[in-house]
């Protein structure tokens, strides 16, 4: 039951991201690689094994290696969508890549779902001796991520590193090898999955408004003036992001944290790695939506009913799993 | 009406309100102002008959009405149960705080009359208001987490309310950054306290006790971090008065009075506490007279307010902190609902002296030597640019 739920979770938000996508890049070939990488993902998740998880991660980079998303982000760039150490190159495929399509590979965080994996092939004495290290590299892993996010001045680039973040978070929740920390990997799993997707897809839907050149300017760019629904879906997943309440971020973070900490002091660190990556996110926010807007940005539509639609199901989710966490955990 | 319901109505029902104005904006619904402004007053006279009815129950503190509500999380061997509280700390706190906000809410209706942003407003007042209720009302430190960071996320919106101008967008990235780097002090010290069983001892209860200080210390604008609360006046007023200058300056010192007993059990944190406090003061107090505006003036004011609660609070003596915390908060709403009108009040005050009217402060300044004096203000100035900027 457990690992079906990330698995029909992707689906619905592989449903969501066609749904909301801009017109232009949705061609059938577009929806069958965003298909495909869903169908992997979920496969992973599901085979509940390390070859499933390793043959889901390689069979899910198929469509960015073959071209089906319109640009290529090749083998560097795939071998750069693990999640810990590799995240200079992830930035960089985010940056150029297609972001939709990435975005949806890298919510399946197959990287740390197969390295919990490769530890429960492990015999049992060896990982327990090693346990407090795994865990210490994986949240020096997120505060590395998330410091990097704090210097990032592109937006696409810090949510790359934002994302990356929340992988190694995911992981040391997995190799914590107690049951809050599983608990907390898969909320956590759950609400990185479901805000880093509508934070991606609110910004997608702004590059195809007013494209990417304006969104690149620093200072202020007062989108909410135009798009203030936008900027209310991108708020509460930025406050998920955050680990703040009213969320599902927040439990998932309590329960990490509960995880964590039966391993060693080392869980202390993730208080703060979670204060700068809300920081950075709300940052993020802030940069967008805040502040008076140019001459281009007056008069861009503000969200569309089928973009409406598919980010509110995502922001309900998000808002009753912070209330009510225990109907979306084991 | 049992307790279980008394305790829950003044935080579910404002959440109530919140988030039925934020779906109504959400399918475009455009409520009148007076409907908006109708509901909240509705649902704060409400809320503060509650409040009363529980104060009457209980004896005014005499005994403690308590609530369970099940568990709000149940997943991997962990339980957070959802329990409410109104003991004699808590039934002040929200006493104040259901009266401040009704006040607030009923000068807000002409306030923000025909402001772009009064849904906005109302939606962000009334969800700051369940947060706080929480953040007083509950059992657990849990809980209390829950209602301290929604108001942290409620004071970041507010702050930047006119978010078209860059400065109060500046000031609530600021007031955030400070309330994030604080409240890390908070995760850990519960992280400690599930470790511990929640009953720490000797060293262990010592760094929870710093901890929970460093959290109080964003929250109450302390030295070293009181910068915020100026740049948090960008803010409409009403929000100023509310937030800033009543309730959610006082909440670490809340935190504190709640966490009494790992203070006592602690070594050397109510010394810290005197220190800081006493710190804070002195700094409010210089930096005060040298602001150029009132609403900035006020805030350093509050900063030295709450620099002499928490010295009490270092010494013990809670009940005075309890009390002056409920005093200054009743004064600073009313000082900063008059900001607005200071002018013109003065204006009239001049006249009606016949223009002669005297500066204030200028009798306890005279007994001061000019060099002193002189000398007391460039200390001002220079103390101003150096907060955590």
């Amino acid at each position: 039951m457990t690992d079906l739920i990330p698995a029909v979770l992707h689906a619905a938000l592989t449903l969501g991201v066609v749904l909301s996508a801009p017109r232009a890049s949705r061609t059938p070939r577009w929806i069958a690689g965003a298909a495909w990488i869903s169908v992997c993902v979920g496969g992973a998740w599901a085979s509940g094994s390390l070859a499933g998880a390793a043959l889901g991660w390689a069979c899910a980079l198929a469509p960015f290696l073959t071209d089906r998303f319109g640009s290529s982000i090749g083998w560097r760039g795939a071998a750069s969508l693990l999640f810990f150490p590799a995240q200079s190159g992830l930035a960089a495929a985010f940056e150029k890549g297609p972001l939709l399509p990435l975005s949806l590979l890298l919510n399946g965080h197959l990287g740390a779902l197969g390295a919990a994996r490769l530890l429960d092939a492990l015999p049992p004495a060896a990982v327990a001796d090693a346990r407090p290290s795994i865990v210490a590299t994986a949240l020096l892993g997120a505060a590395w991520s998330v410091v990097s996010a704090y210097g990032e001045t592109h937006p696409r680039r810090a949510l790359a590193r934002l994302m990356a973040g929340q992988g190694a978070l995911i992981f040391a929740g997995l190799s914590c090898g107690n049951a809050s920390g599983q608990a907390g990997a898969l909320a956590l799993w759950q609400t990185a999955a479901v805000a880093s997707t509508m934070l991606v897809c609110v910004y997608a839907g702004l590059e195809a408004r007013v494209g990417r050149d304006a969104l690149d300017k620093p200072g202020f760019l007062g989108l909410a003036s135009s798009a203030p629904r936008l900027a209310v879906f991108f708020a509460v997943a930025a406050f998920a992001l955050g680990d703040l309440p009213l969320t599902l971020g927040f439990p998932a973070a309590e329960l990490l944290l509960l995880g964590v900490m039966d391993v060693g002091y080392i869980g202390l660190l993730l208080p703060a790695v979670a204060a700068v990556n809300a920081f950075v996110v709300l940052r993020l926010y802030a940069r967008l939506f805040w502040g008076k807007s140019g001459a281009e940005i007056q008069g861009m539509p503000d969200a569309l009913p089928r973009e409406r639609w598919a980010l509110c199901a995502a922001m309900l989710y998000l808002v009753f799993g912070g209330l009510y966490p225990s109907a979306l955990l084991p | 009406m049992s307790d279980s319901i008394l305790l829950a109505l003044p935080v579910v029902l404002p959440a109530a309100v919140c988030a039925a104005l934020g779906l109504v904006w959400l399918v475009d619904g455009h409520p009148r102002e007076k409907t908006v402004g109708r509901l909240t007053m509705g649902c704060w006279s409400v809320v503060a008959l509650a409040v009363a009815a529980l104060a009457a129950r209980s004896g005014f503190g005499a005994s403690v009405p308590r609530a369970e509500y099940g568990d709000w999380l149940a997943a991997g061997g962990q339980h957070f149960p959802i329990g409410l509280q109104a003991d004699h700390l808590s039934l002040v706190m929200l006493s104040l705080s259901a009266a401040l906000v009704w006040i607030v809410a009923l000068f807000s209706r002409r306030y923000m009359h025909r402001d772009p942003g009064f849904h906005r407003f109302f939606i962000l007042m009334n969800m700051f208001g369940a947060a706080v209720m929480l953040l007083f009302s509950a059992a657990s430190y849990d809980l209390i987490a829950v209602g301290w960071e929604v108001v942290c996320t409620a004071s970041f919106l507010l702050v930047a309310f006119y978010q078209q101008r860059p400065a109060p967008a500046r000031g609530a990235l600021y007031m955030l950054a400070v309330y994030r780097l604080c409240d890390v002090g908070f995760f850990m010290a519960l992280a400690l306290l599930h470790h511990h069983g929640g009953q720490p001892a000797g060293a262990m209860a010592t760094a929870i006790a710093f901890l929970l200080l460093l959290t109080a210390m964003g929250k109450s604008a302390q030295f070293p971090f009181s910068d915020w609360l100026p740049r948090a006046m960008e803010g409409p007023t009403p929000s100023s008065a509310i937030f800033y200058g009543a309730l959610s300056v006082h909440a670490g010192a809340y935190l504190l009075l709640r966490a009494r007993p790992i203070l006592d059990a602690a070594s050397w944190v109510p010394e810290a506490i005197i220190i800081v406090g006493a710190l804070t003061a002195a700094r409010g107090a210089l930096v005060g007279r040298t602001s150029p505006d009132a609403k900035t003036a006020l805030a350093y004011a509050t900063v030295t307010q709450l620099g002499l609660i928490f010295v009490e609070i270092g010494l013990g003596w809670d009940r005075l902190a309890l009390w002056h915390i409920a005093g200054h908060a009743v004064l600073r709403t009313a000082q900063f609902l008059r900001a607005p009108s200071l002018l013109h009040d003065h204006h009239e005050m001049h006249s009606a002296a016949g223009g002669h009217l005297a500066a204030a402060g200028a009798p306890f300044g005279a007994l001061m030597p000019r060099p002193a004096r002189e000398w007391l203000y460039g200390l001002a100035l220079d103390l101003r640019g150096r907060g955590l900027s």
